[in-house]
């Protein structure tokens, strides 16, 4: 069953490329280990979750910007219907009072600006708080009162506005909703309470969320994601003109689109789906709580173990497969169909060596190999993980795992090309098939990694998943290793299965077929 | 005496006329049996399934009574076998292919390699991929012959040998014939097919066409003698005295005449008083000898037709 002189035979004729490649394996793996131990690891889980957070508290500032956009237009819509159905009113009465017609004008528009502005508060934002669904003392219906309160900037008894504080500290220009009152009945007045609103609500926006308490609250929730006051303050949501210019573009781009779409409205859209569409959410609060999608990526970048998915799943899983799988189909080849291509095989089987000892003692070869090349790469890791001090869940056991499952991998793969090694006499035929296939699992490997789970939903391709499953590289699941679940047993018996099948029909074919010696 | 080597109505058909059919040789211990054709007639074909490396489609190959392709590999270790393409496994000297072969065999003593070696004048410490492809070749016998095997069989075993080194080879060959050892060779090459071997099996087209019996052709009973008279005279008139005439080339005043052993004496007998430029014995060789037959059967065949 086996041949001595033939195992020492291949030892010699493979010996030189096995000992290149066990090196540079161990080689790079060491530097990988090394190298990303030294805490760099933890540097880009920061970035990471940074740029998340400050990708979605941005896109979280922009709705309540259309938020407060929507409910400032609504509610100044409101008024001045209301204000000129009072207006009517009291202009009649001012009349039927006696008072001369030029007074009569003005007095009835400071008492229909007084009766709408009562309405306002008194039944149409209660009205809207219960229609949004917010009990009336919560955060909510605050946030909702202020917004209308702040765009209107009522007028006081005593002739004075009630927030121009607000603004002129801030370094706005003051502009009251009274003056726009005398064109009301203008074509254009539509258009510039639109813009009165916007330059209102961004202001009030940015004021509210550079004010301490909110600053304190956003913090609050953040710091279980490791963000400090000095990192929020990097982002700029801290700062006043910054906050308010992310609100001012987002509602001109809201309002040009809603523009654009209104007048080409298509069939079936109404006004408010449009709308819809353009603020995807505007009801829900931020200050109180982050959207769930962003506190459900920072809570997966926050568990990566970076150390052991770069280690586990870039290493074990992909770069340090290559140059094996090189060895690996360079050798299957050599071991048979090579020596069948040239002739030498002859010399073998001319020496009463039976052609079953051949491909055993050849399988015993390449399996051995292969096993004591993944036993170097096992005893590296091992030595580098005790050298680097990472925060990482890898231990030598889990270290172990791997190199076993890179080997199986290996193993399942070279019995593919050990097969067709015995199936083709030609060796372009035995590495165009073998070879190519190994390659094309190694390839479809990388390109699935930009799909697979183990990356952070905001970066990953899910279109590129697919590859996962076209490649047997897949059965290594060295995430399951990692988090210590057994999942990867199963997956490890069937690589030793197409393994071994390959091996065996490897064989029976060789003993079967005619050899052109 | 059972036959060393016996193939029995051996087919094996490639498709498109390609392979060897029906072939039937066998070859006796102590033989050696040549085996010509020209390239793509079947020899190498044949060889592989005496080797068992091939399956026939019908029929066997027989080494020591033991079918080729199930049994091969429980008699090829006597057989010494030269493939006609060289090519070595992947080691770095000759010397290293010729131990790593002697440890296949479980051969410990490589005196007789050496000797071989010797006499081939062969440095086997030469890298194998630098090597001529003479030089593979002295390898390749080396190797086939260092562990004495009782059968040896070459496949054109003298391609890319000097003619020297050519001769030191079928030396070597014959001597080991002389040992009582069991040769099969093939060759495109008659002569030196002619010069050692017993019997020489003509194959062509995958069909062994005829088997020739060497000691025919070493002492036919019927010689051929080219005989050029100086004149006309002399020229007409021997043509009138009853010898068997093979070819007549009167522009040259030259006949050949046809003559078994026993009449050599008449020949001469004739000729005296005639002015003869020159005489000779026109040699009886293997080509001459396939040429006839072959050109008779063909003959034959179309008469058929």
């Amino acid at each position: 069953m086996f041949s001595k002189s033939l195992f020492r035979q291949s030892c010699k004729a493979n010996g030189t490329m096995w000992i290149i490649i066990t090196v540079a394996v161990c080689f790079m793996l060491s530097c990988v280990m090394l190298i990303s131990g030294r805490g760099d690891i933890s540097e880009t889980k920061d970035a990471i979750q940074n740029t998340i957070i400050e990708g979605e508290l941005t896109s979280a500032l922009q709705e309540k910007a259309l938020n407060y956009y929507e409910i400032g237009n609504g509610a100044m819509e409101h008024f001045d219907d209301m204000f000129l159905k009072e207006y009517q009113t009291a202009y009649v009465n001012a009349l039927t009072g006696g008072m001369p017609e030029e007074r009569a004008a003005g007095a009835a528009s400071m008492a229909a600006y007084a009766a709408a502005a009562t309405e306002l508060q008194e039944t149409y934002v209660p009205g809207l708080i219960r229609e949004l669904g917010y009990e009336a003392d919560s955060q909510e219906a605050k946030e909702v009162q202020g917004v209308v309160f702040y765009v209107l900037n009522p007028m006081q008894e005593d002739g004075s506005y009630m927030f121009d504080d607000f603004f002129i500290e801030h370094g706005e220009t003051v502009t009251h909703y009274t003056d726009l009152l005398a064109s009301i009945n203008d074509s254009l007045h539509s258009e510039e309470r639109q813009k009165y609103v916007m330059n209102a609500c961004a202001p009030f926006m940015a004021g509210n969320m550079v004010a301490e308490e909110n600053i304190q609250s956003i913090l609050d929730t953040l710091s279980d994601y490791g963000v400090t006051r000095a990192q929020y303050e990097e982002f700029g949501f801290s700062e006043y003109r910054n906050v308010k210019d992310i609100a001012m573009a987002a509602i001109v781009d809201y309002r040009a689109n809603l523009e654009y779409r209104l007048d080409h409205l298509k069939e079936g859209e109404t006004v408010e789906s449009v709308k819809q569409d353009l603020r995807k959410d505007v009801t829900g609060s931020l200050l109180s709580s982050l959207p769930e999608e962003v506190s459900a990526a920072l809570d997966e970048v926050g568990q990566m173990d970076m150390y052991g998915i770069l280690v586990g799943s870039i290493f074990f899983k992909m770069a340090g497969l290559l140059l094996p799988i090189i060895y690996m189909i360079m050798t299957s080849n050599a071991l048979i169909a090579g020596q069948v291509d040239s002739g030498s095989m002859a010399y073998i089987l001319s020496t009463s060596t039976k052609r079953r000892t051949v491909t055993f003692t050849q399988a015993a070869y390449l399996i051995g190999s292969l096993l004591v090349m993944f036993l170097c790469t096992a005893i590296t890791s091992i030595v580098c993980l005790s050298i680097v001090d990472v925060e990482t869940g890898l231990t030598w056991q889990k270290l172990l795992l791997l190199n076993l499952g890179a080997f199986l991998v290996m193993f399942a793969m070279s019995g593919i090309c050990f097969l067709t090694s015995c199936w083709f006499d030609r060796s372009k035929h035995a590495m165009g098939l073998g070879g190519g296939l190994s390659m094309f699992f190694l390839v479809a490997t990388m390109l699935g990694l930009f799909g697979s789970p183990i990356l952070p939903s905001i970066i990953r391709m899910d279109a590129l998943n697919y590859f996962n499953y076209v490649s047997i590289i897949t059965l290594f699941d060295p995430i399951s290793i990692l988090d210590g679940t057994t999942a990867f047993i199963w997956k490890f018996c069937i690589l030793a299965v197409i393994g071994m099948v390959c091996y065996v029909i490897g064989s029976i074919r060789f003993r079967r077929k005619d050899l052109p010696l | 005496m059972s036959p060393v080597i016996e193939i029995n109505n051996l087919t094996k058909d490639y498709g498109e006329g390609r392979g060897v059919f029906d072939l039937n040789l066998s070859i006796g211990k102590g033989e050696m049996v040549g085996f010509a054709g020209t390239n793509g007639s079947g020899k190498t074909t044949t060889i592989r399934h005496i080797m068992g490396f091939v399956q026939p489609t019908r029929g066997a190959a027989y080494v020591n009574g033991l079918e080729a392709w199930k049994h091969s590999s429980e008699y090829v270790r006597h057989i010494g076998y030269v493939p006609g393409e060289i090519s070595f496994p992947d080691l770095a000297t000759g010397t290293a292919f010729l131990k790593s072969q002697a440890g296949f065999l479980g051969l410990k003593d490589m005196s007789y390699a050496d000797a071989l070696i010797q006499r081939l004048q062969l440095d086997p410490r030469a890298s194998l991929k630098r090597m001529s492809k003479g030089m593979k070749q002295k390898t390749a016998v080396v190797a086939a012959l260092m562990a004495d095997p009782d059968i040896i069989i070459l496949d054109e075993p003298t391609t890319g040998l000097d003619p020297l080194m050519r001769d030191a080879f079928l030396e070597i060959i014959k001597e080991e014939h002389r040992k009582g050892k069991t040769i099969f060779m093939s060759s495109h090459m008659f002569e030196e097919l002619e010069a050692t071997c017993d019997r020489v099996a003509l194959i062509s087209g995958g069909r062994i066409e005829h088997i020739a019996d060497m000691e025919d052709i070493r002492n036919p009973k019927v010689r051929d003698y080219k005989i050029e008279f100086v004149n006309a005279r002399d020229y007409e008139r021997f043509k009138t005295l009853g010898f068997e005439i093979v070819r007549d080339q009167p522009q040259y005043h030259q006949v050949t005449v046809a003559l078994s052993g026993d009449r050599i004496g008449d020949l001469f007998q004739s000729l005296r008083g005639m002015d003869v430029h020159f005489i000779s014995e026109i040699k009886y060789n293997l080509d001459r000898y396939f040429r006839e037959k072959l050109g008779r059967s063909k003959e034959a065949n179309t008469n058929v037709q």
